[in-house]
């Protein structure tokens, strides 16, 4: 079963398919570590999507997550500094920030980057035939490029997230000090006081996880790019949106199932 | 170039890679509980529980408000709950120890509290501790609102509610009126200055009168002031008072006398009282004849009047001279010679007595014949 295919009308059926089409296009792609890891070419093009993910988002996440934090310390600051709790703040976004601001985030600064350009490459690739002539090559578009671009986002996307959280707490941290008059350090040591390793690791997790959805659905609509220059633009289009509503019901799952069962 | 471009690119992303890496396994350290500043010199206790409440791994342990340690982990066992905790090794604990589990804040959290005690004896084993089971504040809570609710009867309590909400809207009127500034309270808090005014000049008075008597002017200033002899005459007075009510208390004296119901001259006085009563009831009484002379209805008055004055026109014509008496009292000559009358005829008896019997026996002899 050839990965290219053009997308159909929009029946049930079309959508089971779209669907079965991702799921087997993630299996081969998490099944394809080996040849990332071994594979000269998929190696390099890992390396590259490791720079690309961690490297290339490093200043647009770290403003993000900077402003994140000092706008919900700020807003979470006013509401507690009315019962003389500011240091309720540190707790409220340690949770916040390690449990759904900091993955939340991270997916979407990696699907609004790196999803969209991968949408963007797979679909021109997908119109200039180059995936059709891998194809007539005997190599896998799957595993050749889907796969180094997958373990590149499920390993850098929790580090980003960490990252993220990171500088989420220093900016809260200024802001704690500058605005709610509580000492940078006794900021840090209560949001690590409060943070569990449990809120942390599922947090990384469900960032991988977003990584591992961002990877799919990017690919696929690259991979079922048509019509040229304006299919490559609808698709990037098609890929941050989908991303993006597939983050937060993704998030929403994950959530539910490590705090709810 | 291009390879060093590259490289670069793999050194920046190794690089980053590392550091999140280390940064990510040192946090997790840090919020796993272990203190790796003081981690070598903390040692492991067991505290046991019958109840534990909400305490959770990582949780602090205070002594005296500082962090000492932390909880490193709860286990369940039969009819306990076992907990391990970190302890630095500087806290001393004494046989009246105690362990509990408190709240961190009002909103939530909790930890181990330990006292630390003040007992002479100091705990020789500090491994295996006993803790004490938390008071759950919204259990008591609920307990307390469950107790009320049975012994407050419920038509009562609305009565109560019903006249706390009267007293509310009392309150609200009595406001309302002192805002408007009526009332003596209303007029002192109201912008009119008439009764702060009065006031002052009250409070000035009273202090005029109080400087007074601190100098002892006028009857308290003198009774206050200890250089007057007022306060020793009043207390002589109340001596002398105090023996005269000592003297009555012991009978002594007629007033003391009477005071004692066991003295004769109470009975005594008693008893005429008493006397008294019947005659005066006596009196009272119409049927009686004394009623009837005290009686408004007697004509007793009227005789009494009427005899009075022929008694006067009696002796106005006896003093007149005016008939025999009045002639016998006032002519002498009359008197005189019913003087001698009186003792001719008392010398014709005289005569008859000497001459009885010689008749008597004349009368029988001849009479017999």
């Amino acid at each position: 079963m050839t990965i290219i295919r053009e997308p159909e009308g929009g029946t049930l059926a079309n959508f089971f398919s779209v669907l079965g089409r991702a799921v087997h296009l993630t299996l081969q792609a998490l099944c394809g570590l080996p040849g990332v890891l071994f594979r000269r070419e998929s190696r390099q093009t890992f390396l590259q999507q490791l720079y690309v993910i961690g490297i290339g988002t490093l200043p647009v996440a770290t403003v993000v997550a900077m402003f994140t934090g000092m706008i919900l310390t700020l807003q979470l600051g006013i509401a507690f500094k009315q019962f003389s709790q500011e240091l309720m703040v540190a707790y409220a976004l340690s949770f916040a920030m390690l449990r759904e601001m900091g993955p939340f985030m991270t997916g979407i600064i990696l699907a609004s980057c790196v999803g969209s350009a991968m949408a963007a490459q797979l679909g021109t690739m997908k119109i200039n035939e180059e995936i059709a002539a891998l194809e007539m090559m005997s190599i896998d578009p799957v595993r050749f490029l889907v796969a180094p671009r997958m373990w590149a986002l499920v390993i850098m996307a929790p580090l980003l997230s960490f990252f993220t959280c990171i500088i989420a707490f220093l900016g809260a941290a200024f802001v704690g000090y500058t605005q709610l008059n509580v000492p940078f350090l006794q900021f840090i040591f209560e949001i690590v006081s409060v943070a569990e390793v449990k809120d942390l690791y599922v947090g990384l997790l469900k960032t991988a996880f977003f990584g591992v959805l961002i990877c799919t659905i990017s690919c696929s609509v690259g991979f079922a790019t048509i019509q040229g220059a304006a299919g490559v633009g609808a698709s990037t289009r098609r890929a941050v949106i989908y991303s993006f509503l597939a983050i937060l019901a993704g998030g929403y799952f994950v959530t539910r199932f490590f705090y709810v069962f | 170039m291009a390879n060093s471009r590259g490289m670069i690119k793999e050194v920046m992303t190794g690089i980053f890679l590392a550091v999140m890496v280390a940064l990510l396994v040192f946090f997790t350290v840090i919020i796993s509980g272990v203190d790796l500043l003081r981690g070598k010199d903390s040692r492991v206790c067991y505290v046991q529980f019958e109840d534990v409440g909400a305490l959770k791994t990582q949780d602090p342990v205070y002594v005296r408000g500082l962090k000492v340690g932390s909880v490193l982990g709860l286990k369940l066992i039969s009819g306990a709950v076992k907990v391990k905790i970190s302890l630095d090794p500087n806290v001393v604990l004494h046989k009246d120890y105690s362990v509990t589990v408190g709240k961190t804040s009002m909103l939530g959290g909790t930890c181990l509290q330990i006292t630390e005690g003040g007992a002479e004896e100091l705990l020789t084993d500090m491994t295996q501790l006993t803790g004490q089971t938390p008071t759950d504040m919204m259990a008591d809570l609920g307990e307390l609102v469950k107790g009320l609710r049975e012994a407050v009867n419920p038509e009562e309590l609305r009565q109560t509610v019903s006249n706390i909400q009267k007293a509310s809207a009392d309150v609200a009127v009595l406001t309302e009126r002192i805002r408007k500034g009526e009332g003596t309270i209303g007029k002192l808090l109201a912008e009119d200055s008439t009764l702060y005014d009065d006031l002052t000049v009250s409070i000035n008075n009273l202090k005029l009168i109080t400087t007074d008597i601190h100098d002892g002017k006028g009857l308290l200033g003198k009774l206050i002031s200890e250089e007057d002899s007022t306060y020793d005459d009043l207390r002589a007075t109340i001596a002398n008072l105090n023996a005269v009510t000592t003297n009555l208390s012991e009978g002594k004296g007629l007033l003391g006398k009477l005071m004692r119901e066991e003295d004769e001259s109470y009975n005594d006085l008693k008893a005429s009282l008493a006397n008294i009563r019947q005659v005066t009831e006596k009196l009272n009484d119409p049927k009686s004849g004394f009623g009837r002379l005290l009686s408004q209805d007697s004509t007793l008055v009227g005789d009494l009047e009427v005899a009075a004055a022929n008694i006067r026109s009696i002796t106005e014509k006896l003093e007149n001279g005016d008939g025999t008496l009045g002639k016998l009292v006032n002519d002498d000559s009359v008197a005189t010679e019913l003087e001698a009358a009186i003792k001719d005829v008392r010398q014709i008896i005289d005569n008859m007595r000497d001459t009885a019997p010689i008749t008597t026996f004349t009368s029988l002899f001849f009479g017999g014949l």
